[in-house]
């Protein structure tokens, strides 16, 4: 016993300080480059601004504005409103998300199941398809003149749906990012449901559970954690919209280019040359998001200690 | 020692052939120039291939790097990282935005023995105060391409005032409801700046030290009324320009015209290549009456060539580019492949502008037609954030045509947004009257 503890210390005493930081270099060296450093120079810009100097035209200089940025982004009334636009994607897009994630996760994790393996590749397949070439392709079947969908309804003598007004794009855009998201959410739930103990199910057998009752007295509480990580990720994903907006506003004029706070950032920045004020307008989401998923995190761990104990 | 086999051969090789390019490659450096250059038009490295054949001392290669409405944010950003190209096409509208961000190369000396020979329109176009920036292409005569098989079915002439534009855009609803005689689309703020030129609009004007902009004024919301109520009656379609949805109504005949400028039948033509001859062209309608009566049309797209102001060989940049947007044999390849009216007065002679183009060979008269409408175009100019200003208008547009409504009040939100932002860039800037 007294052997083997000092054996163990010593081996452990022989790993030179600097190694543990050999393994670590790589990933703390790459999160420097592509996050930390473009961070801090999104702040110092964000505090800065141009000048127009010189006559006509003039040439345009950049100069210290303080937080007049700040100021501008926060009583930006477009942000705000993108906001709200992107809850209401959110608040369509997450629980059914996860609803039919959670389904096919619970389904595929019954016993006796057939196809499950096919069926897990085919859900989880359109994840694999990028999020630009799935809003192109979603936006063909959306389009008039071309949608295969209205050209049916047509043949069958129904109304033509509408997939680009004001209020049916939220429908249009959420049923994008759920074609895409279920496959990699299920993957998760589903991971974690295998991870669950079989003694568990037989114990409830045993007691004469069905399978239902299974699923939702012991494999949803145990899923609990899986799903607090999938509506975390999923959130994050709704805040970051951007690509499907984007991809999708040549083609309508149910989108705007500041339809949603990434792409009033990317229209400030690029579109209306002011770098400056989309770099504080992106701090700001930035902040939000973090808020966001802290809150997420303290009222999900509250809820589910409470509930395991 | 032994016979080389097949690999070392080719090892060998390519040892010997690596050792003669380190050694040639320095000597060719020398004394040649190699250049790039940024253009979005299909078929431009036919033109270039002309230069580099005439000129082996300086060799261009085209890059496709920017299409035409994302130049000034790649530009920015390859300037910014030190290495933009030497040479770069760039639309009229976004030159000033190049100028003030600093990325190009002042061509006022060099430009000066030409101008005598640039059209005046497109001279004001690429000069602010005294200063050139750039060397122009063309301009932009604006006419009406219509679908003269099918609209001669419906028994509908082209029209040749707005009036009678918006009485056959109603003809064409009441005789074949699934056909439309044009499109509006809220996305193309160019075009329909250029349709307010026709009434005497001027976005932005430049005196001396003093910007006006005057995007609001009467005579451009009324024609924003105009087209507001074509609309909202459902006698003209609303899709965007060059989207798959326009680009198979064009094809397909849903819709029987197209508001474009002289460049635009190799454009249908890449849509709609079935449908060569059955193209007819008139000049842009004419407001009968009222202001602007008596102009043609207006200023929409058009590039010229820019040098960047960080090119390591700015001299045979310049000399690159005054060649392509000046020369006879590069414009006359021009006029063939992409149609388009030379900015340079003495090209206007090019044989090649005697003939129809390929896609409406019944058109003998479309250049004669070009010079008459351009000698009606008024002279306009762009400012500083037209960029800026035609998001606004996208934006608010796109809200207008959905709620069929308030098409004045669109150019109200461009006006603000555009006046505030040059106020608070530092401009002296005042509100037209």
């Amino acid at each position: 016993m007294t052997a083997t503890n000092t054996s163990t210390k010593k081996r452990f005493r022989a790993v030179h300080p600097f190694v543990p930081w050999l393994f670590v270099g790589p990933a703390v060296l790459l999160s420097i480059a592509t996050i930390v450093a473009p961070f801090i120079y999104a702040v110092i810009m964000s505090l800065r601004g141009v000048k127009v100097a010189g006559g006509g035209l003039g040439r345009r200089e950049e100069v210290f504005v303080g937080f007049a940025n700040y100021i501008n982004a926060a009583f930006n009334a477009e942000l705000w409103t993108g906001f709200g636009r992107m809850l209401i994607v959110g608040v369509i897009t997450i629980p059914i998300t996860l609803g039919l994630a959670l389904l096919f996760a619970l389904l595929l994790d019954t016993p006796r199941v057939r196809l499950a393996r096919f069926s897990r590749i085919a859900i989880f397949l359109p994840y694999a398809v990028p999020g630009v070439i799935a809003s192109l392709m979603w936006g063909f079947i959306y389009l008039p003149g071309v949608s295969p969908i209205r050209e049916l309804a047509a043949s069958l003598g129904l109304a033509q749906p509408d997939f680009f007004t004001r209020d049916s794009i939220f429908w249009s855009i959420a049923n994008i990012n759920i074609w895409g998201g279920v496959g990699f959410n299920m993957v998760i739930l589903y991971t974690a449901l295998r991870g669950i103990s079989s003694e568990l199910y037989d114990a409830a057998r045993v007691d004469g559970c069905t399978e239902l009752q299974i699923a939702w007295n012991i494999k949803l509480p145990l899923l609990l954690p899986a799903i607090v990580l999938t509506a975390l990720f999923s959130l994050i994903g709704t805040i970051q919209l951007f690509s499907e907006p984007t991809t999708l506003s040549p083609l309508t004029d149910a989108l705007s280019s500041t339809w949603v706070p990434m792409m009033l950032v990317y229209r400030d920045t690029f579109v209306a040359q002011n770098l400056y004020g989309g770099a504080a307008t992106s701090m700001l989401v930035a902040v939000l998001t973090i808020a966001a998923s802290v809150l997420l995190f303290w009222i999900t761990r509250r809820r589910s200690a409470g509930g395991l104990a | 020692m032994s016979i080389p086999t097949g690999a070392r051969a080719a090892r060998n090789l390519l040892a010997a052939s690596f050792a003669t390019l380190l050694l040639v490659a320095p000597a060719i450096s020398q004394d040649k120039v190699e250049l790039t250059y940024w253009n979005w038009a299909p078929h431009i490295d036919e033109v270039v291939a002309i230069w580099n054949e005439q000129n082996p001392d300086i060799h261009v290669t085209v890059s496709r790097a920017a299409a035409a409405g994302e130049i000034v944010q790649k530009l920015s950003a390859a300037h910014t990282a030190g290495n933009p190209p030497d040479v770069t096409n760039v639309t009229y509208q976004d030159l000033p935005a190049l100028v003030v961000n600093g990325l190009v190369a002042d061509m006022t000396a060099e430009m000066a023995p030409n101008k005598g020979q640039i059209a005046p329109v497109a001279w004001n176009l690429v000069t602010f105060g005294d200063t050139t920036w750039a060397t122009p292409q063309g301009t932009s005569p604006m006419m009406l391409f219509y679908r003269k098989d099918l609209l001669a079915e419906l028994g509908i002439e082209p029209p040749k005032t707005w009036e009678a534009f918006a009485e056959a855009a109603k003809a064409v609803r009441a005789a074949d409801s699934t056909k439309y005689l044009t499109h509006f689309a809220s996305s193309d703020p160019g075009t329909f700046a250029a349709l307010t030129h026709q009434v005497g609009a001027q976005w932005w004007a430049l005196n001396g030290d003093q910007w006006t902009v005057d995007i609001n004024s009467e005579p451009a919301k009324q024609v924003a009324q105009y087209w507001q109520d074509l609309v909202a009656e459902d006698a003209v379609a609303s899709m965007q320009t060059f989207s798959p949805e326009w680009g198979a109504a064009i094809a397909n005949g849903t819709l029987l015209g197209f508001i474009s400028a002289v460049w635009a039948p190799p454009l249908i033509e890449n849509l709609a290549p079935d449908t060569k001859g059955q193209w007819g062209v008139v000049p842009l309608p004419r407001w009968s009456e009222g202001t602007g009566a008596e102009l043609a049309g207006g200023v929409t797209g058009g590039s010229a060539t820019a040098v960047s102001a960080l090119s390591k060989h700015p001299e045979e940049a310049k000399k690159f580019a005054i060649w392509i947007t000046n020369n006879e044999e590069a414009l006359s390849a021009y006029v063939r492949l992409m149609n388009i009216w030379p900015a340079r007065l003495e090209a206007r002679k090019l044989p090649q502008l005697q003939e129809a183009p390929t896609f409406i060979p019944d058109a003998a008269n479309f250049y004669q037609m070009a010079a008459e409408i351009d000698a009606d175009t008024p002279s306009i100019s762009w400012g500083p954030n037209v960029s800026m200003a035609f998001d606004v208008y996208r934006n608010a547009m796109g809200d207008a045509v959905q709620n069929k409504s308030g098409f004045a009040e669109v150019l109200d939100a461009v006006q603000k947004a555009a006046f505030d932002d040059m106020t608070n860039q530092g401009y002296t800037v005042a509100e037209g009257q």
